[in-house]
Parts: C-alpha cells; sequence; structure tokens
C-alpha cells in the first residue's frame, strides 16, 4: 500500500474479504433456493425435466416458438415430443437442438421446424435473444451467440442469467399454485378457447402481425445462419427435417401481408437456402384454415381441435411422402394402413368441424327467434347424418314439446352414439343424460334430457335421486320431470333428496324425459358461480354417473 | 456508464483499488484518466467539449492572476462566462429559442431558417458549466488563488462522482482536496459505502419502480382524468426525490470512499415548511450557487421587497431554465418564484390569521400544517416538471379533481399488480423511517460501536433489499438530460 501509516491494515483486508465471501454465499443460497421454489415450476424447466425423462424414446422433436408449441400434438403422433417455447427463435432452435444431439441422436429421425412469415423477422431476434436467460444459459454458447448476434453487453445479460432472483423478491411470496400450471403432454400445450368467438378478431389480427412483422427486416442475415446451422447439424446426425408453413387466419395472413407484400418471394428466399439439403421436406398448411377461426385462440395460434388436425395432416402427409422408400411391399402395405387409418380419422374431424359449423348457424336462428325455421333446419341436417350436440338439443326439444315423447330410433341412436361433449350416460348406456353439469345438475334454468331406451325382451322402469341442496331464499323449488304421458313432480322445501321412480318404458322403445327446475340457486361461498337447480342421479348407478 | 450498472461497479473497484495502490503524486493523474473514460463511456467526442470547457477558464484564471489592471480582470472574466455559457447556450437552448421564434414569427406568416442542431445533448453539460463559472468567478472576486497545475484542475473538472448529474462542487473546495494525500481509512470507506448502498436503494428500488407507474399515465396524460393523474402526481413527488438523492448519495458515497467529501444536496425536502426552507433542502448544491453567484449580486433582499421579488423571479426563471430548455421548466421555476414571493409578501399576514386561528399556540400543528402545504405546493410544480407538452401539464393541472366513477376504473394496467405498488409503497416508508432516524442523529448511533455482525446483517439486509426488490432495467437518472 501506498501509506503505510494508514488504518488499511491486514484486518480490514481479512474482514473485507470475509464479508465478500459470506455475501458470495448468500447470493449462491438465495440463488439455489429462487431455482428450487419458483423457476423449477415454470413450463420450460417443466418441459426439459418430461423430455429427460423421455429422451431415449423419442423419435419425432418438433422445435419452434408458441406457434408450434400450441399446434404440434405429441398426443396424435407416437414417441413424439414438444420441445418448443414461446418466442423461441431459429437461434435458440439451433442451441436446443445442439443440445439434445451433444448425446448422440439415439432413436430421433425427425424433426418438425416451423417456417412462417415471421421466422426471420430481426425483432423476433433482438426482442427475444435473451429471454429467460436463467433457463437458456443450460442450452445456449452465449459468447458464440454475442459474436453473430453482435450483441455487445454480454456480461450483464449473463449476470441476469446467472442470478434470476434479481429484482425478482416478491416471487418468494407468491407460492407457485401446483392447479395453476399451464399443463403440458411431453411438451404439447392445449388452449380451447376458440378464436371465432371473439368479436375483437380483426385487431387481434392487426395488433400481432404489426408486432411481430412492422418496422423490421424481415429476412434477418443472423437467423438465416442460424437456420442453416440447424439444417446442418440435422443432416450431420441423419435426421430428416419436416419444415412447416403453420396454418394462420386470414385476417392475421391479410395484415402480414402489408409488411411483406411478396409472400412468395419471401418462401423462395427460404426455398434457395434448402438446395443443398436431401433430407428436408416442406409441408404448407398456411391456408388450410382459412375461414376456420375456430381453429384457432388468436389470430395465429392454433388451439386444441386445429393442432389435433394440423398434427394428423402433417403425420398423415409426411407418411405418405415416404411411403416409397419403405423396403419391401409388406412394409409398405402396413404404412397405407397406417396412412388410411389417419386419413379416416381426419375426415371425422372434417365432418365434425363441416356440421359444428352448421350446427352453429342453426342454433343461432333458434336462439333469434326463427325457432320453426330453424327446426326445419336442423331436422334436414339432422337425417344428412349431422348429430352435432346443437342439432340433437334441439331435435329432443322439439320431440319433448310435440308428441308423447317417444323418440324415433334414429334420434335415440344418434344420442347414445354422437360424442356430445355434456353427455352422461349410466345404466351400460341405457340412460344418456343431456344438459346437466358434470355433477349432475340443471342449470341456468335450462332443462336437462333423459334418454332412456328399454331393452328388446322387456319393459324398462328406473329409479333417481332427485335432490336439491338450496337453503333460505332459494326454496321452495319445484322440479318436474315429464314423459311417457306422465309428470313427475316434487317440491324442495328444505335441502333434501327424494327417490322418485319414472314411468315404465316398453320394451324396445326409446323415452325423452324432461327435468326441469322452476328456480335456480347459486351455492354459498362464493366459489362455484353457477346458477343451478336439481340434481338427478340414477340409483342404480349408485349415486354416481358411470 | 450509468451508476446504476454493472460497469461502473466493476469500474469503482478497480479505480478504487488502483488509487489506494498509487502514491499519491500520481493519483490525478489516475482521476483525470478514469474520468474521462466515464464521461467518454456516453459519447467519446464529447471529451473534446469537456477538456475545451476546462481550458478556457483554466487560461482565463491564471491570465487573470498575472494581471492587476482591473478592465483586463473583468476582460478575461467576460471571456470565460462567455466560453461557457456560450457553449451551454448552443447546444442546450439553441434549438429551443429557433423553435419559440419560429412559433412567434409564424403568428407573423414570417417564415425564416433558423438554426437548428442535430446532436445529443452532452451529458452533465450544465453541472460541469456550473462549476467552471464558480471557479472562474471566485478567482476574478480573489476568493480562490488559481490552479496552476492543468492536470489536476482538469481532473477537478472532470472529477467522475460528481461530473454528471451533480453535486455542483465549489472548485474552493474540491481543488484543494487533490492536494490532500487521502489514507485509505476503513471507517470512511464505510461510511462512503453505506451512502452509496442508500443511494441505491433510493434509485432502484423506489425510483425506477415509481417510475413505471408515472411514466405509464404522464406519457398518456390527455387520456387521464381525476385519480390516475393525482396519484402518478404524488408518486412522481417520490420517483424524482429518490432518482435525484440516489444519484447524489453514489456520487457523495463513491467520493468518500476515494476520501473526498463533496457538499450534501439533499436534506429531507419535503419536511420543508415553506418555499424557502425546501430551496435550503432541494438540490443545495444548485440553489446555494445561484444564491452566491445570482441572486446575491443581483441584490438579494437588502433593496427592498420589490427588488427581492424581482430577484427571486429571475433567480428561478434561470433555474427553470437551467433544469431543461422548455416551457414546461420554464413554468416550474416560475411556480417556485412565485411561491416564494408569497412566502414574502404574505409573511405578515399568514403570521396574523396563524394568531387569530390559534395556530401559533399548536406550534406542531402549525408546522405540520405548513409541511404539508409546502409538499403540495412543490407536488403541484413537479406536474410541469415532468409532463411532456405543456398541454400535457395543463390538462394534468386542470383534471386533478375531475373524477370519475367507478373510481379506480381507469388506472393504466399497470396499477393492478398491488404487490408491486406494494413494495413501492413500503420502501417509500422505509425511506421515511431512515430519514426521521438520520435527523434525529439515531441511526448513526444505533450502529456505531456494535458489533460486527450487527453491521453486517444491517448491510447484507440493505444490499438483498435492493437485489431482490430493485427494478433492474438500466433506466438513466432524470438529471442526466439536464
Amino acid at each position: 500500500m501506498a501509506d503505510p501509516g494508514s488504518n488499511m491494515t491486514r484486518g480490514f483486508m481479512t474482514r473485507a474479504g470475509a464479508y465478500l465471501t459470506l455475501f458470495a454465499l448468500l447470493v449462491w443460497g438465495v440463488n439455489a433456493v429462487y431455482h428450487r421454489q419458483v423457476l423449477s415450476k415454470y413450463i420450460l424447466a417443466r418441459t426439459d425435466r418430461a423430455f429427460a425423462q423421455c429422451r431415449g424414446g423419442v423419435e419425432v422433436l418438433f422445435l419452434g416458438d408458441s406457434h408450434a408449441q400450441h399446434g404440434l400434438s405429441t398426443l396424435d403422433i407416437p414417441n413424439s415430443f414438444n420441445f418448443s417455447s414461446q418466442a423461441e427463435h431459429y437461434a435458440l432452435n439451433y442451441y436446443k437442438l445442439k443440445s439434445v444431439l451433444a448425446g448422440g441422436p439415439g432413436r430421433l429421425r425427425t424433426v418438425v421446424l416451423p417456417v412462417e412469415l415471421h421466422s426471420f423477422a430481426a425483432r423476433t431476434l433482438e426482442t427475444h435473444y435473451f429471454r429467460d436467460p436463467w433457463y437458456w444459459r443450460r442450452h445456449v454458447d452465449y459468447v458464440e451467440a454475442a459474436r453473430m448476434i453482435g450483441d455487445a453487453s454480454l456480461a450483464g445479460r449473463m449476470i441476469a442469467a446467472c442470478f434470476p432472483f434479481l429484482g425478482n423478491g416478491m416471487d418468494f411470496f407468491h407460492p407457485v399454485d401446483p392447479d395453476k400450471l399451464t399443463p403440458e403432454v411431453r411438451g404439447f400445450v392445449q388452449n380451447r378457447d376458440d378464436f371465432s368467438l371473439r368479436p375483437d378478431r380483426a385487431a387481434v389480427a392487426r395488433d400481432r402481425a404489426a408486432g411481430q412483422l412492422s418496422g423490421t427486416n424481415h429476412f434477418d442475415d443472423r437467423l438465416a445462419a442460424y437456420f442453416k446451422r440447424i439444417l446442418d447439424l440435422a443432416a450431420h446426425a441423419g435426421l430428416e427435417v419436416i419444415l412447416v408453413r403453420m396454418p394462420v387466419t386470414r385476417a392475421y395472413f391479410d395484415e402480414a401481408r402489408r409488411f411483406i407484400p411478396s409472400v412468395e418471394g419471401y418462401y423462395e428466399t427460404v426455398g434457395g437456402m434448402l438446395a443443398p439439403y436431401d433430407n428436408i421436406v416442406t409441408l404448407d398448411y398456411q391456408a388450410s384454415f382459412f375461414g376456420e377461426d375456430g381453429m384457432f385462440w388468436d389470430s395465429d395460434h392454433l388451439n386444441a381441435a386445429g393442432a389435433e388436425y394440423l398434427t394428423l395432416s402433417l403425420w398423415a402427409d409426411t407418411l405418405e411422402r415416404s411411403l416409397a422408400a419403405l423396403p419391401d411391399e409388406a412394409a409398405r402395405g402396413r404404412r397405407r394402413g397406417d396412412i388410411a387409418a389417419l386419413r379416416f380419422t381426419i375426415s371425422e374431424l372434417d365432418q365434425r368441424r363441416r356440421y359444428g359449423r352448421e350446427a352453429m348457424q342453426i342454433g343461432e336462428m333458434y336462439r333469434a327467434g326463427r325457432k320453426e325455421a330453424a327446426m326445419a333446419l336442423a331436422q334436414a341436417a339432422f337425417e344428412r347424418g349431422n348429430h352435432d350436440g346443437d342439432i340433437l338439443s334441439m331435435m329432443l326439444a322439439s320431440a319433448a314439446e310435440s308428441g308423447n315423447g317417444t323418440l324415433g330410433t334414429a334420434l335415440a341412436d344418434a344420442v347414445k352414439t354422437s360424442p356430445i361433449p355434456d353427455k352422461v350416460a349410466f345404466a351400460g348406456g341405457r340412460i344418456v343424460a343431456l344438459g346437466l353439469t358434470v355433477d349432475l345438475w340443471t342449470t341456468d334454468g335450462n332443462p336437462a334430457y333423459l334418454a332412456v331406451a328399454a331393452p328388446e325382451d322387456r319393459p324398462d322402469r328406473h329409479e333417481f335421486w332427485l335432490s336439491c341442496d338450496a337453503s333460505g331464499d332459494a326454496l321452495p323449488i319445484t322440479a318436474t320431470i315429464d314423459g311417457g304421458g306422465r309428470q313427475v313432480r316434487h317440491t324442495f322445501r328444505e335441502p333434501s333428496r327424494v327417490r322418485i321412480t319414472l314411468p315404465e318404458v316398453p320394451s324396445g322403445v326409446s323415452r325423452l324425459f324432461v327435468v326441469r327446475a322452476d328456480k335456480t340457486w347459486v351455492p354459498p361461498g362464493g366459489k362455484d358461480t353457477r346458477r343451478l337447480g336439481v340434481r338427478i342421479v340414477p340409483v342404480e348407478a349408485g349415486g354416481g354417473p358411470s | 456508464m450509468a451508476f446504476n450498472s454493472l460497469h461502473f461497479l466493476i469500474f469503482f473497484s478497480v479505480v478504487a483499488l488502483a488509487y489506494f495502490s498509487l502514491p499519491h503524486r500520481h493519483r490525478w493523474v489516475l482521476l483525470l484518466g478514469a474520468s474521462y473514460y466515464f464521461y467518454m463511456s456516453w459519447k467519446a467526442e464529447y471529451a473534446v467539449l469537456l477538456l475545451f470547457s476546462t481550458a478556457v477558464p483554466w487560461a482565463a484564471a491564471l491570465a487573470m492572476d498575472r494581471t492587476d489592471s482591473r478592465g483586463a480582470r473583468r476582460l478575461l472574466l467576460g471571456l470565460g462566462i462567455a466560453v461557457g455559457l456560450g457553449l451551454l447556450s448552443a447546444f442546450k437552448y439553441l434549438n429551443f429559442v429557433s423553435d419559440s421564434l419560429r412559433v412567434i414569427l409564424a403568428a407573423w406568416s414570417i417564415s425564416l431558417d433558423l438554426p437548428y442542431l442535430r446532436v445529443l445533448l452532452p451529458v452533465g453539460i450544465s453541472f460541469y458549466t456550473f462549476h467552471t463559472l464558480s471557479y472562474i468567478i471566485d478567482v476574478y472576486r480573489g476568493q480562490l488563488r488559481p490552479e496552476r497545475h492543468f492536470g489536476i484542475f482538469a481532473a477537478g473538472v472532470a472529477f467522475f462522482p460528481p461530473l454528471v448529474a451533480g453535486p455542483i462542487e465549489r472548485p474552493r473546495n474540491l481543488l484543494p482536496q487533490f492536494r490532500t494525500p487521502h489514507r485509505p481509512d476503513e471507517r470512511r470507506i464505510a461510511d462512503g459505502l453505506w451512502f452509496m448502498l442508500w443511494g441505491f436503494f433510493l434509485k432502484i428500488v423506489i425510483a425506477d419502480r415509481l417510475a413505471g407507474y408515472v411514466d405509464a399515465v404522464y406519457n398518456d396524460a390527455a387520456g387521464f382524468s381525476g385519480l390516475p393523474l393525482l396519484a402518478a402526481t404524488y408518486l412522481y413527488s417520490y420517483q424524482i426525490y429518490c432518482d435525484f438523492a440516489g444519484y447524489s448519495l453514489i456520487a457523495i458515497g463513491a467520493a468518500r470512499v476515494l476520501g473526498f467529501s463533496l457538499m450534501e444536496n439533499f436534506r429531507r425536502p419535503y419536511s420543508a415548511a415553506s418555499a424557502a426552507e425546501f430551496w435550503r433542502r432541494w438540490h443545495i448544491s444548485l440553489s446555494s450557487w445561484l444564491r452566491d453567484y445570482l441572486y446575491i449580486p443581483l441584490g438579494g433582499n437588502r433593496r427592498g421587497t420589490g427588488r427581492r421579488c424581482l430577484n427571486l423571479f429571475v433567480v428561478f426563471f434561470i433555474c427553470g431554465l437551467w433544469h431543461g430548455a422548455g416551457w414546461t421548466f420554464i413554468t416550474w421555476g416560475v411556480l417556485h418564484s412565485l411561491y416564494l414571493i408569497g412566502g414574502v409578501v404574505t409573511g405578515p399576514l399568514r403570521a396574523k390569521a396563524a394568531g387569530r386561528l390559534g395556530l401559533s399556540r399548536l406550534p406542531r400543528l402549525h408546522g405540520a400544517l405548513k409541511v404539508l402545504i409546502t409538499f403540495h405546493l412543490a407536488t403541484f410544480a413537479w406536474i410541469f416538471f415532468r409532463a411532456n407538452t405543456m398541454d400535457d401539464a395543463v390538462h394534468v393541472a386542470t383534471h386533478l379533481f375531475s373524477w370519475r366513477t367507478p373510481l379506480f376504473s381507469d388506472f393504466p394496467p399497470v396499477f393492478s399488480n398491488p404487490a408491486d405498488l406494494g413494495i413501492a409503497l413500503g420502501a417509500i416508508l422505509v425511506m421515511e423511517a431512515v430519514h426521521f432516524l438520520q435527523e434525529k442523529g439515531m441511526l448513526r448511533e444505533m450502529l456505531a460501536g456494535k458489533p460486527l455482525w450487527i453491521t453486517w446483517a444491517a448491510s447484507y439486509g440493505a444490499v438483498f433489499a435492493i437485489l431482490l426488490f430493485g427494478v433492474f432495467r438500466k433506466t438513466p437518472f432524470i438529471y442526466f438530460q439536464f
């Protein structure tokens, strides 16, 4: 030291050293607790853990951003894993694939990667280069990435990556509720929202397209370089790469085209990069769902229904393309069988989509008061085979209003066999309940239907528990069950349950019973906000649905 | 290189270690180099401007010292002031004057091609210009002997802790400290680090967190009325205080670690009981500069009430202009001048009213009322300081009480996170508690002479409060723009 007379003594230096050492230990401890208590619950960490558990058996790997995460279903392709994550661009895709292949490709043979209008946009890279660095530092070589991307503030970013608790102290006071974690199935995240029901679709599409594409270079060289590296890596590992143009809504596509006037030119540029490779297949589903906003949860993300359809189509197309490469006719025959099964499932989905659209339009007519016209259309649709839930509800309402409640064979069969979301079957399928909640309550003042089919050889009679838990001002509540030319009626003056017997259903006949409550009530406590009526459960079902 | 960056922490650690490792005679070289490196990290080209702003007053002061001619001394003083103010005006006010003239001439249908400078305002120019102005004025007045060593003088002007946002240290206080050998004193280093820690807390935990709320409202001021405007305005009072006081504390602390004493810049300004007292507690280095080099030379309060009021108006008009080349800042300054003039003019009347209301018999209540009123006057003036345009400022000022129902319906989304707002308000309470203890002298007593583990625990507590609850997005200090 320059000033020997100072009191900057050896003791001070020792204390300073001890202080800093203890400080470092405390930082390490807090950081470790933060990782364990908070970050390990994030979907990124959970997906990594899920992959670690099944990596040996993965044959098909989906990579990409949230479009792939929500749009490529692991439920529909055996031995697949969706390793995509929100805002994951090609630079990150590359490092993740590199990390996956670090121990050799194992059984992995196919990589599915989206190629979309925003895939090479500079903003994607610049905005999300260092998103969630605490996670990405496991995969990314940041020194290399900083050089390639031209990042001058690597040190500061690495601090954030290594010490994610910085500035996030409040996370310690908000324990993560396990029930609120986003569920994933081998990395695939399902979203069941229906974009077609949103009134602001045009605005969403405009904002989404502008957010991704306005005022930015649409073909960034850095992302192109990483894209090439992905293809090189896959080729080196002997993997097939399926490049997918993911479906978007027409509204989004039109908005995106304002920023990329020559979409074909854009894809030609991408195509030019693929020339040196022979392991690449490009599948274009971009316009597959134009006019089908019900397949999305926002303007450019597929929902669960859209993901199922896309994935099955993608897989069927992929299998078909690889047919010729199979070594013998026997293998080709088996493959053709697989493809036929997939195509059949797709055709069923197609039919359901078509029927769903038609049923929705007829239902809107019905609700708008044009009941007669709607019923006529519903009858016609039903006869054409449209057994959508809305159509069946209208047919049942009509049957309940018009006759003695005897269901025609076709309607009874349709009720029994159609995949209607809120259908509950009891007694080996001889009783089918429609319009009840999952816990078997009538709701919102609407009627519920019980379709009871008697066997061919004997008449049938069923007993039910009819109950009501309402109390106070909500009582009395009167429940009526009409059908078979009779009415069963009970008035609840206190919370209770009664055993009732429905009229006998003659042998070989299907009969409809309509269950109504004259009032609704809301369960106390505030957690359950449904407006319930009465609950009806077959006695023979043991008090619950089979 | 902002204080709230990793870059600064590394830079400062290296400079401090190197400083105490060098013999005293060479330390000025290190500080000069480090200070220029610090300044050039913003924009390297402006180092030339800093060098020029240093060389002219240094040479003028030396020439002044060599001549006995009063005229020549005046001429040199004029030259020094003209160069300093000239550069400041060119960079800071030229565009404002051009814009204002253009608007006025347009009203007369006259179109003129007025000069417009398309460059960034050099960081800290207002601060180092006032520093060099006080140097040349002090030398002219004979209150300071000129510094003959250009290196030491340049190190004083560019001394990195207060360089870009103050305190505006007086050369007569700072320059001699470059000649004093500073020994690495453990107590002083610890003191300096506590100052820095407290400054970081104010800046990173409070000011930067409040910035999100304030910006959400003030950047779309016309879209709000009533409660959101009121909430954002109150929060801004604390944001600006914590931001600026935070910077000053870090600067004072960093200087103290190196052995330098800088002047206090803030002393609980929101506990002031009058506008005059507010200015004895807020940005003390600027208010005292304006007092010493402008208010008193203009006659101060020695030439009657009328002249005193005029002097206050002139000083605070310039104070507003110093803060920014815009009508919002000028209005802010003028408002404060009106508060002060009002204070002078209504003094006897207020004393009489307090007597009639019986407040003079309840000094505590009277004092608390005065503090409350002063705080609200200052807060109202901040509206003009913060607003992006004069139209926005007028909208905020006139819609503070246009409340809509339901009351909490039209807050921007950022207000919907109660935990985040809770941290901000909790941190403000902590700050007020610390201020209270500091003023009573209890904080120092509480820590002095305590076992090591207690002081360590306290410091770890403070460090982790910053690490856990700070906002780490490198928000620049507000006063950098001045």
